[in-house]
């Protein structure tokens, strides 16, 4: 096999880069057909792990994607990657620090059979104006900034969920948060919505009382649109969170949000529950609902909801139900305690867990 | 037995049991995860690939081989569901995590979503995800399957002694310090990946149901087999990534 230079050959991904000098005598499609064997080095990759193509080239394993190992062709090319690792200590080759090649195909099946020119693979920014651990105010510029590029505003979003920021700021990111979750909550593209869901959750914890039903406005389905699994879930989490976790203040009524978490509760329909996040959903908006009740000095929906928790009669999901709500309890209980009092003796009143669960 | 170190004779691994990584020097663990296998492994030795999820930084789905060791608290049908949940629930949050990574390269810092004490730390309004050490990611699964693996009366450390665990980290920092939840004080009960082996390594009866209790830790608990009574040496470091 001939020596491959990757800029030579087009390929931008950093990754290589981290490798310095050093150029791996395979040329790139050997490497994404390693990759595609996925039995062998499975998340673990090859951009980690040279010494896998060196072992399976060894056995002569470097053909077509989609090949089979069995048990014993595994067990010597594992045996010759670890001898190859431990020579390595010895040496200054420099592994790579990340990875950028999606893994595709299902963890533990292999079942790629695309050529190796249809593989999609991760690109990395070329260049960007935002940069980790700048401060807040920077990072709101960033978002404020109508010149700001897709791709920085996505960044800087996922950049603000770790990010502390003062009363002063706190409109100015809520506003700019607004913006983004306006634009972006119906989005399809993955990454995209992953990002969508960092600032719900952020403009979650971070709104204030009358917030919450502009808020809850944006849960709604559209005419021929509405919020993937994914999206919602981080929606209905940040809600939860915000009720759990940060104090909230009395005399504010909550209608539409109640409304559209008590039809979240319907998750808990055996035929749906047990499918994608709808569990999670489920649970995090049953805790909303109770809370919610609490705060109204009501118990209506709180009882609605466990009874429809009840009647699916997935004893599992009733148990973490109960035990969910009595931790939020705990936890309001830190920065409320008539709250959270009042929440346990709600739990305790409406919630009886089945004697056989 | 519920727990034991892996060798060349294979051993059944169930989904969600704990595992941990190798290498272990001193027979001091450094690193937990969780299976994540779908279905039962019977042919797992020390060099098997796994599926697994862990805290490394990052939270990550994995596939890992070069374990040490393993524990099983022989879970229940209605309790992995539970785990499920959780571990579903963190990874929406890891997904995010993923993204900002790959967007920002080395210039993050992955250690933001990482807490040596306590092990567990819930969001807040500044840092909207769920905030673990390794130890903190198994503990948390656990506890959702109402399985209290470690009391919180724990040995202290002092600062000498995790810096010989957290080997890679720049604890030198005092703001590194400050975000890893060692900011303040002297001593501090840092839950250990041996003190989860040494738990598991009780009776069934023992970890979870009426009658069960946390692990309450001591000196030598760190080690695994416990060294409990013996005299203990400063544990051989490794965890984390360095910092920037």
């Amino acid at each position: 096999m001939s020596k491959v230079n990757f800029k030579e050959q087009g390929i931008r991904w950093k990754e290589f880069s981290d490798y310095g000098d050093y150029q791996p005598d395979y040329p790139i499609a050997t490497l994404i057909n390693v990759e595609a064997s996925n039995t062998i080095i499975q998340q673990s990759t090859i951009v980690k792990d040279l010494y896998a193509v060196e072992a399976l080239t060894q056995f002569g394993w470097l053909r077509t994607p989609g090949i089979n190992i069995d048990d014993g062709e595994r067990d010597r090319i594992i045996q010759k990657i670890h001898q190859y690792r431990a020579d390595d200590q010895q040496s200054d080759f420099r592994k790579p620090r990340a990875t950028k090649i999606r893994s595709f195909g299902s963890v533990g099946k292999v079942h790629v059979t695309e050529n190796v020119n249809e593989i999609e693979v991760d690109e990395i920014t070329e260049s960007s104006s935002v940069q980790w651990g700048e401060s807040a105010d920077v990072m709101l510029q960033h978002l404020e900034n109508s010149a700001t590029t897709d791709a920085d505003r996505d960044r800087t979003v996922l950049f603000v969920g770790p990010m502390a920021f003062s009363e002063p700021q706190r409109p100015r990111l809520l506003a700019a948060l607004a913006t983004y979750i306006d634009e972006n909550r119906f989005t399809r593209d993955d990454d995209r919505a992953i990002v969508v869901g960092s600032a719900a959750r952020k403009y979650a914890m971070n709104m204030g009382e009358t917030d919450f039903e502009s808020y809850a406005k944006w849960l709604l389905p559209q005419q021929t649109t509405y919020l993937s699994e994914c999206v919602e879930l981080e929606f209905v989490k940040g809600v939860c969170w915000r009720l759990t976790f940060v104090p909230v203040q009395r005399n504010h009524e909550f209608p539409l949000t109640q409304t559209l978490f008590q039809i979240f509760g319907q998750y808990t329909n055996s035929r749906v529950l047990l499918q994608k996040n709808f569990d999670v959903i489920a649970l995090n908006a049953i805790v909303s609902v109770f809370v919610l009740d609490t705060l109204n000095g009501t118990s209506e929906l709180a009882t609605a909801v466990w009874s429809q928790v009840q009647s699916a009669n997935v004893i599992w999901f009733a148990e973490l139900v109960f035990d969910r709500l009595k931790e939020s309890a705990e936890s309001i209980s830190h920065h409320d305690i008539t709250l959270g009092a009042a929440l346990g003796k709600l739990i305790d009143d409406r919630c009886a867990l089945r004697a056989n669960a | 037995m519920p727990a034991s170190k892996l060798s060349d004779v294979p051993t059944t691994i169930q989904r969600f049991d704990v595992l941990v990584l190798a290498p272990v020097s001193d027979d001091f663990p450094l690193h937990l995860m969780l299976c994540n296998e779908n279905d039962d492994r019977d042919d797992v030795t020390h060099v098997t690939f796994l599926n697994i999820v862990h805290m490394g930084p990052p939270l990550a789905e994995q596939r890992r081989e070069r374990f040490f060791a393993f524990g099983s608290a022989e879970l229940e049908e209605r309790e992995r569901p539970k785990i499920g949940a959780f571990v579903k629930e963190r990874i929406a949050e890891r997904a995010e995590l993923r993204v900002l990574a790959k967007e920002a390269g080395q210039r993050w810092d992955s250690s933001a979503q990482y807490r040596i004490d306590p092990p567990v730390t819930r969001p807040s309004r500044d840092c909207t995800y769920w905030r673990y050490s390794c130890v903190g990611f198994v503990l948390a699964a656990y506890k959702s399957a109402r399985i209290e693996l470690l009391s919180q009366s724990r040995p202290l450390k002092d600062l000498q002694q995790i810096k010989a665990i957290y080997k890679n980290c720049d604890l030198g920092s005092s703001e590194f310090r400050e975000r890893m939840g060692i900011g303040e004080g002297n001593q501090w009960p840092i839950a250990l990946v041996g003190y989860v082996l040494n738990s598991l390594n009780r009776l069934p009866q023992e970890i979870r149901g009426e009658g069960a209790s946390p692990f309450e830790p001591v000196d030598g608990d760190e080690y695994f087999p416990s060294r409990r009574g013996k005299p203990s040496s400063n544990p051989p470091g490794g965890v984390g990534k360095k910092s920037k």
